[in-house]
């Protein structure tokens, strides 16, 4: 099995000198497995231009997870060549939208109303088939197994693992690992520990015997605590954690903020092997685009 | 009554909450950071809040692998902002008025409501009930009653006369039901919360909570809830709308080891969650 990062940006594509190196577009992870499987997790602007690479091979053929409905992870949907071409057949997985009570074809279908987009949806060309999927619900996929948790994010949202080839992957989507609400000094304080102690459970047993983390990762420690606590995204070192304490080997970071220059994500990552040298766990990657691994 | 069943559940599914939540919640939403604490207390004292919420997430559309008992848990489970856009959305269908055609006394049902929860938790926490499943007993509580506001606001007319005979003649609340509408709010808000998928013991406990024989022996989320109920039922106001208690039956007595009059007394922080409650169901303008 084999990941290419189509895109590391989070929240918006920042295109400019400053982001070459790591990439400017947003969300998007293109699977590739031994037996020839497509499968790509979010649509964020990265998936365009794996859009036009898939179009050198038609028919294309693939299945697309989505995490969430943010714009970050959707945005570049609309601009993936294959939906608009006959033979085509993508299927298309991801949750139900319980705020607006929506399915993710109706949430879909919105960002392509003509106000927004020149092409409605019902004019795709392709054979497209949309499946809302229920937490836990294992989807098989030619010769990839894919199952979901949900996450911890202000919003709804799934991580996706992708077992193929005797390999395992796990991308996180957005996320922030849980924090308590109260104070210790509340008497609410460990009734919701004990909530967020259950969900590392259940996060940790959908990480067993996976050999390759991609995490969210926005923030350094003091960005986190000077104002971003709550806003749905991880640190670096939360990242590191996650992997360590579920002994995964391999860990991306990814989603980097859209005001983090090449230079600076450089620096984060060099600090961070330089503080970790010698301690052996995870091997550390600061994700960038075009970057691609053997899993 | 099947097809007045669909029209409750119906009716229910467009249920606005009260008044003073909507205030509260308005006000709390106005700017983008609204402090998660305060949030989830508010929704937590609110027994339509808390029914919506976690009828919502237990849903099969919501699809989750486990089941939702609590809505610190739902705020874990699926994020502050799916709880806060859903307190948003009930709050925009508008309040439920303080004073119904069915002359059912809001105010009086949400503090009766409170302090069950609060009583039912206290006694769980004497019983030596984990701290952690505590919650369940403080939003069986909560709960218990919700049939009464669907019946009340379902069915006005025939409920006013319920209401009116109950004055009247006395005796329990659930035999007027039965015998004037043919169903009691234990029954109407146990199918609602099967109807919504809420936690099976939530449900058996909404069912039996005037019947604690009628569910087994071996429950004591229902025991604790009757147990609540009649001591939240001593403690209210004499001129509220909801009767006075009756005495524990044997079972619950040699569980409790206790009288209700010997519960009231053991239940040290009683006074204050009346207190509490009472000060919760007022305007907040008025509170501020």
């Amino acid at each position: 099995m084999k990941l290419t990062m189509r895109g590391c940006r989070g929240s918006i594509a920042s295109p400019g000198p400053d982001t070459v190196r790591y990439g400017g577009n947003t969300t998007c992870l293109q699977i590739e497995t031994a037996g020839g499987d497509t499968l790509i997790i979010d649509a964020g602007t990265g998936v365009r231009q794996l859009g036009l690479e898939l179009m050198a091979r038609p028919p294309v053929r693939c299945a697309i997870f989505i995490t969430h409905t943010h714009w970050d992870h959707i945005q570049g949907l609309p601009f993936f060549a294959p939906l608009f071409v006959p033979g085509s057949e993508i299927r298309i997985c991801g949750s139900f939208d319980p705020v607006y009570q929506k399915s993710l074809a109706e949430i879909l279908s919105q960002q392509m109303q003509y106000c927004f987009f020149p092409v409605s949806d019902t004019e795709l060309k392709g054979d497209i088939r949309y499946e809302t999927l229920h937490e836990g619900q294992v989807v098989q996929y030619g010769s990839a197994t894919v199952r979901n948790t949900v996450m911890s994010h202000p919003v709804f949202d799934y991580g996706y693992r992708i077992d193929a080839d005797g390999r395992s992957l796990f991308f996180t989507g957005d996320f922030e690992p849980p924090v308590n609400i109260y104070d210790p000094d509340d008497e609410e304080f460990e009734d919701y520990a004990a909530g967020i102690a259950a969900q590392r459970t259940v996060l940790l047993e959908a990480l067993r015997g996976v050999h390759t983390l991609v995490i969210d990762a926005q923030y350094t420690e003091d960005e986190y605590h000077a104002g971003k606590v709550g806003w749905g995204h991880g640190t670096y070192h939360s990242a590191i954690a996650l992997a360590e304490e579920a002994a995964i080997p391999r860990v991306l970071l990814t989603h980097h903020d859209p005001a983090r220059p090449d230079d600076a994500l450089d620096a984060i990552i060099a600090a961070l092997l330089a503080e970790r040298a010698g301690r052996g766990g995870p091997e550390v990657i600061m994700a960038r685009e075009g970057l691609c691994l053997e899993i | 009554m099947s097809a007045d069943r669909q029209m409750l559940f119906e009716m229910v599914e467009r249920m606005p909450t009260f008044s003073q939540s909507v205030v509260r919640i308005l006000q709390l939403t106005a700017t983008g950071d609204a402090e998660p604490r305060e949030l989830v207390r508010l929704v937590e004292h609110d027994p339509i809040l808390t029914l919506k919420v976690l009828k919502l997430v237990n849903s099969a559309y919501f699809g989750l692998g486990r089941q939702v008992s609590s809505i610190k848990q739902g705020v874990v489970y699926v994020g502050v902002n799916t709880i806060k856009h859903l307190a948003i959305s009930v709050a925009a269908i508008g309040a439920l008025p303080r004073h119904n055609a069915a002359g059912f006394d809001m105010d009086a049902f949400w503090t009766h409501s409170l302090v069950t929860g609060a009583a039912a938790r206290l006694i769980a926490q004497r019983q030596g009930v984990p701290r952690n499943d505590a919650m369940a007993y403080f939003i069986a509580g909560l709960l218990h009653d919700i049939g009464q506001v669907v019946l009340a606001q379902g069915m006005p007319e025939q409920y006013r006369a319920v209401l009116q005979a109950e004055r009247e003649k006395g005796g329990s609340i659930v035999a007027v039901e039965r015998e004037l509408l043919g169903t009691d709010h234990a029954e109407t808000g146990s199918l609602l919360g099967a109807h919504w998928h809420l936690p099976a013991e939530l449900v058996e406990c909404i069912a039996h909570h005037h019947d604690v024989a009628g569910a087994g022996s071996e429950a004591p989320l229902v025991m604790a809830v009757f147990a609540a109920n009649q001591v939240a039922r001593f403690l209210d106001h004499p001129d509220s709308a909801v009767s006075r208690a009756e005495a524990l039956p044997e079972s619950v007595r040699n569980w409790l080891g206790l009288t209700l009059e010997q519960l009231v007394e053991a239940l040290e922080g009683l006074p204050d969650e009346l207190a509490s409650a009472r000060a919760f169901v007022q305007l907040p303008e008025a509170h501020a």
